[in-house]
């Protein structure tokens, strides 16, 4: 039996982002953020109790390492449109986003902006992401100083 | 990361078994009475474990390769443990990524035999 298919791993981890040490909400996050690289982990993941809000309250109050990993889990979590809307409804996560686009730096940045390009690809996120606070000149930040690679998805 | 005399880590509780099924680790994921620490290392635990997969999505326009993805495609490819290329630089990629899980590897058990350079050992170590 994998990981995803134990129902008590996910709230487990989700738990523990909730009330970990910042060091323990790094690897639960982290843990997330690997698992959903399979489809149909994602899936599951997305649709657990708590997973997305859950990172989306990391985005807003985890250490700044934290907040790479829950910016990879949420990259990862918006891959295929179905979670992509979960991603995108759940408060906290577009505007956490833009954010780290402005304080992140190296990963944390190509993150966050892996994510959004993600949630882009969805015509009705669009608006969305262009309202969001300081979201577009973000984007033109990374567009000016980020690296080619983050640039491409910028 | 040190290991003491009795075989347990000593950044972890003498409880913290060297050794553990995944329902193990995943109960003392869960334990909120455990020290802070194994609850620590059991999500790093989950957090390494969880790069043995089996279906990675690669080459969608425009999404880039995680570190976690390639390092999947690695273990998948090679058929590799994550113990034989710990130290060795990822040479699918350019992404120069060096290879380095500390030992959380020995508590995990996972029945997969590894053969990357045809060791054959199985995932314990």
């Amino acid at each position: 039996m994998s990981i995803v298919h134990m129902p008590e791993a996910i709230s487990g981890l989700v738990g523990m982002i909730l009330e970990g040490t910042d060091e323990a909400t790094q690897h639960a996050a982290g843990a997330l953020a690997h698992l959903a690289v399979n489809e149909e982990a994602e899936f599951i993941i997305a649709h657990s109790d708590g997973v997305i809000e859950a990172l989306a309250s990391l985005l807003a109050n985890g250490g700044e390492a934290a907040k790479e990993e829950a910016a990879a889990a949420l990259e990862n979590l918006s891959y295929s449109v179905d979670s992509a809307m979960l991603v995108a409804q759940t408060d906290g996560v577009i505007t956490g986003l833009a954010l780290l686009l402005h304080t992140a730096k190296g990963k944390g940045i190509e993150k966050a902006i892996g994510t959004l390009q993600n949630l882009a690809a969805m015509a009705n996120c669009r608006v969305e992401i262009a309202s969001a606070p300081r979201a577009l000149m973000g984007i033109s930040s990374v567009l000016w100083n980020g690296s080619p690679r983050v640039q491409v998805s910028a | 990361m040190s290991m003491a005399d009795d075989g347990t880590n000593a950044n972890r509780s003498p409880g913290f078994k060297n050794t553990m099924t995944l329902p193990e680790l995943i109960e003392k994921l869960v334990a909120r009475d455990a020290p802070d620490k194994d609850r620590a290392h059991a999500a790093l635990a989950l957090q390494y474990l969880s790069l043995n997969i089996d279906k990675v999505r690669f080459g969608a326009a425009g999404h880039t390769e995680s570190r976690a993805a390639c390092l999947a495609r690695i273990v998948r490819s090679e058929k590799s443990c994550l113990q034989c290329v710990r130290g060795h630089t990822c040479s699918l990629h350019t992404c120069g990524m060096q290879y380095d899980f500390d030992n959380f590897l020995n508590f995990l058990t996972v029945d997969r035999p590894c053969q990357l350079y045809t060791c054959q050992r199985p995932f314990r170590v």
